[in-house]
């Protein structure tokens, strides 16, 4: 049963006990609310990650402007260039075209041609029915030294395919196969760096191998080195459609290891990972005997400190907010919001237990209209919730909280670990909420 | 080429010109568009976003809903939000899909209100043009919903036979042209200095009733292209002449003060720049009206001579004169820039200014929140930061 979020009596809205939502349809999807928590990254941000590329957007000047403005603030303009689309160009045929000339003027005007160019059409190319093959064969042939990428920012297409997800298939896409290197592992999927504490690193160590990830490279070829990894592996769920691409052109086998809060789950994963690398089960236990004991250990130094404190975590914090409730309510925190405007299908058995353990347990939306006045920031009054999550510090107009998007880089155990040291650092060290998360791109430069 | 810009930004577009004019109203405004406007207009275009709160939505528009023309999702999305927050009206603007696909919004507005009784009317976008379009086409829109008649008005009165302070409207002002406080400060400073009293200031540190007594004022003043099309319609209407231009620097304030007496007692129109430009080795970079007023301004309180580079390419053309320039490509704009030696511009366009000296001047409209911590404030001051 879809439920209709609405306003207490002082305009603030009331949220929905985990006990009475549809794990299906949380929520009424009607029109959206943009609350001002800017640190996800967008497409934009990923596609900087390529060294030595150069971004191109074809589409409206609304669409246009944001992912400039995103670039700019950025400091990274000289990676990025635009053709606007008009009104004409909707009905003169000549969409294709437009893009041909537009980013072929671009390249030309360059002093020197990047190696790479991410093209992104848009939701009226999309409609026009627009040749997307045509574009890349023309450019292709015109500018044979550059590796043209097709990207979109289709936002209609997506209860189907999500940008993020078509983003992060385009990000990997000019990777070609290379001789295979069996010492190296490919990490996709994710923009930001993965502390190199974590189990992963460890076993990669005893293994004798050494990891490929997107955030290291400095060039070009250390890019697309991808194509020599003998495994890809993820554990963000974003990657999937990538990492089918990838495994399809490649011939590279791709292994999900989920990121998870979960010990049986944790512990079951880097048993996967341990064997595709070549390990055995015993190098998981003498690798995960001191990080388990570590992270319960942070665990209970967390509580000690934090006690009875509210918490409330946003599903732009990491992917699994009620594995992660469940963790910390099982270990005695007193969770009592989560924000998210859908569950994850892989956190069904996290949700049934917390329905048990803490029917009370409130969930928020963060994008219905209604949560425009679930903050209190015009009087400037204080909740004493700690957050897991910028939405949720917003809010909950916290300066306490852990500011992490996509999980943080945080990984296993270790990754508990480190969790909890952000919490009692969010709990001791109260940031600036405003300037905080205003910052677009968490861990991006910015020119703010 | 026409249309694309290797390394330039791009100018806010028309439907955060909507937004940005009815911020203030305690009206909802929603978007149709599927994701995107609404973070890119409280981003990079909304200064006000954190600490404001007002109802500016989006529809979520899917490409299913799109395809089969689905508008009775949008429809019940709008009432279900009207009924849960209550606004004091709804305007509903298109980004560039629902306008490819003809997304009747006016028969949208007219079911949405006929159901929940309150005033609901779209303004016209399509997310393909400037924010002066957008900003434009708001303002005109609420003051038909909203402006009251006003049988007092006498067309007949002139300076002499006024007792009272004339009446001040300003039109025009929006954080995208204007995001400081401080100039509004100055506005006012320069309002209440020349004699005059504001009677409403229309787009920022305002209320609805200010759209309602709209008609009550003897003179518009026009800070910006996006209120020359509320003032045509406060002409039209209510015989309310204007003065085009910004008080930048102090003699040129004072000049728009002489203006303003004038426009009251001919009820005629001004441009206020029309007598004051000279073709000049400085380029001034932006939207027409300021740029043209800072050119004026310069002139007489700094004796330099100044073209203007219009570069929304859109808005109040009209006051522009023949060795002006309305430009929005990139490459003619670049090889223009060159024949200057100083040019004043938001900083995200020096990477095209090449020989001359470089003067910034952030605009919102253009940098977004890039560079406001920089930005001066030019109204009724000394202009002092050449």
């Amino acid at each position: 049963m879809l439920k209709q979020i609405s306003l207490n009596e002082n305009k603030i809205p009331e949220g929905i006990k985990i006990s009475e939502i549809d794990f299906n349809n949380p929520f009424h999807d009607g029109l959206h609310y943009n609350p001002p928590a800017r640190g996800v990254w967008n497409i934009v941000h990923t596609g900087m990650l390529i060294p030595e590329a150069h971004q191109i957007y074809v589409c409206a000047q609304g669409c246009l402007r944001g992912v400039i403005l995103t670039a700019a603030e950025m400091n990274r303009m000289e990676n990025m260039s635009w053709v606007a689309l008009r009104e004409k160009d909707m009905w003169n045929g000549e969409m294709e075209s437009r893009v041909v000339e537009g980013c072929s003027h671009i390249v030309d005007e360059m002093e020197k041609h990047p190696k790479c160019v991410l093209v992104y059409l848009s939701c009226m190319h999309l409609f026009e029915g627009c040749d997307f093959k045509v574009i890349s064969k023309e450019l292709e042939e015109r500018y044979p030294d550059i590796d043209w990428v097709d990207c979109y920012m289709t936002p209609t297409m997506r209860k189907s395919f999500e940008p993020d997800v078509m983003m992060k298939k385009s990000l990997y896409s000019p990777v070609r196969k290379q001789a295979v290197d069996k010492n190296l592992i490919g990490l996709i999927g994710c923009d930001r760096e993965t502390a190199k504490s974590s189990e992963i690193y460890t076993l990669l160590e005893k293994a004798g191998m050494k990891m490929w990830e997107i955030t290291e490279c400095r060039s070009y070829e250390d890019y697309l080195s991808l194509g020599k990894a003998s495994l890809l592996i993820s554990y963000l769920p974003v990657v999937g459609y990538a990492a089918r691409d990838l495994t399809s052109r490649l011939g590279i086998e791709h292994l999900a290891i989920d990121l998870s809060y979960d010990e049986e789950e944790i512990i079951s994963n880097l048993n996967s990972f341990s064997n595709a690398i070549g390990l055995d089960e015993k190098s998981v236990k003498e690798t995960t005997a001191v990080t388990r004991s570590n992270a319960l250990k942070a665990i209970k130094d967390a509580k000690n400190i934090i006690g009875g404190r509210p918490i409330a975590i946003d599903s732009s914090a990491t992917p699994r907010p009620l594995g992660l409730a469940k963790l910390l309510t099982e270990n005695g925190f007193n969770v009592k919001r989560i924000y998210t405007d859908a569950f994850s299908a892989k956190e069904k058995s996290d949700f049934i237990v917390l329905c048990k353990l803490i029917p009370n347990l409130e969930i928020y939306p963060s994008m219905d209209p209604t949560m425009l006045f679930a903050s209190d920031e015009i009087t400037g009054s204080e909740s004493d919730f700690i957050c897991i999550g910028q939405k949720a510090a917003y809010f909950c107009q916290t300066r306490n909280f852990v500011n992490i998007i996509e999980g943080g880089g945080l990984y296993g155990f270790d990754g508990i670990e480190k969790l909890c040291q952000l919490m009692i650092d969010a709990f001791n060290n109260p940031k600036d909420l405003k300037l905080t998360i205003s910052h677009k791109g968490l861990g991006c430069e910015s020119c703010l | 080429m026409n249309q694309t810009a290797r390394i330039i930004s791009i100018y806010a577009a028309d439907t955060s010109g909507v937004c940005s004019a009815l911020y203030e109203y305690g009206g909802m405004t929603v978007i149709h568009d599927a994701s995107g406007c609404n973070s890119t207009y409280t981003t990079h275009d909304e200064p006000r976003w954190y600490d404001k709160k007002s109802m500016m939505f989006i529809s979520g528009i899917t490409e299913k809903d799109a395809v089969m023309g689905n508008d009775d999702k949008f429809i019940d999305d709008l009432i279900i939000a009207a009924n849960e927050l209550k606004p004091a009206f709804i305007a509903l603007c298109a980004s560039p899909l629902p306008a490819m696909i003809g997304t009747d919004l006016d028969a949208i507005a007219f079911a949405v209100e006929s159901e929940t009784g309150i005033p609901s009317f779209s303004v016209k976008t399509n997310g393909m043009s400037s924010y002066i379009s957008g900003a434009a086409n708001a303002f005109v829109e609420i003051s038909k919903h909203f402006t009251k008649e006003n049988p007092d008005i006498n067309a007949s009165l002139n300076m002499s036979d006024k007792t009272d302070r004339l009446k001040i409207n300003i039109l025009g002002i929006t954080p995208l042209d204007f995001p400081l406080r401080s100039s509004y400060d100055s506005l006012l400073e320069f309002i209440n200095d020349s004699g005059f009293e504001l009677n409403s200031c229309v787009g920022v540190n305002t209320c609805l009733e200010d759209i309602v007594n709209l008609s009550d004022a003897d003179v518009n003043l026009v800070v910006s292209s996006v209120g020359v099309s509320l003032a045509d319609h406060l002409y039209d209407e209510f015989s309310i002449p204007y003065v085009k231009g910004v008080p930048y620097g102090k003699e040129f304030s004072f000049r728009i003060g002489d203006y303003i007496k004038e426009s009251f007692s001919t009820k005629t129109n001004i441009d206020s720049t029309k007598d004051l430009r000279c073709e000049g080795d400085t380029a001034i970079l932006g939207e027409s009206i300021q740029s043209a007023s800072l050119a004026s301004a310069l002139l007489l309180d700094k004796g330099i001579k100044a073209c203007v580079l219009e570069t929304v390419g859109e808005g109040d053309l009209d006051i522009l004169k023949p060795f002006d320039l309305s430009c929005d490509d990139e490459k003619i704009l670049e090889d223009e820039l060159r024949k200057f030696k100083t040019v004043l511009g938001d900083p995200l366009f020096k990477p095209i200014v090449h020989d001359a000296d470089f003067i910034p001047l952030p605009h919102e409209a253009f940098s977004g929140r890039c560079f406001t911590k920089s930005a001066p404030n030019l109204i009724y001051t000394d202009l002092d930061f050449l």
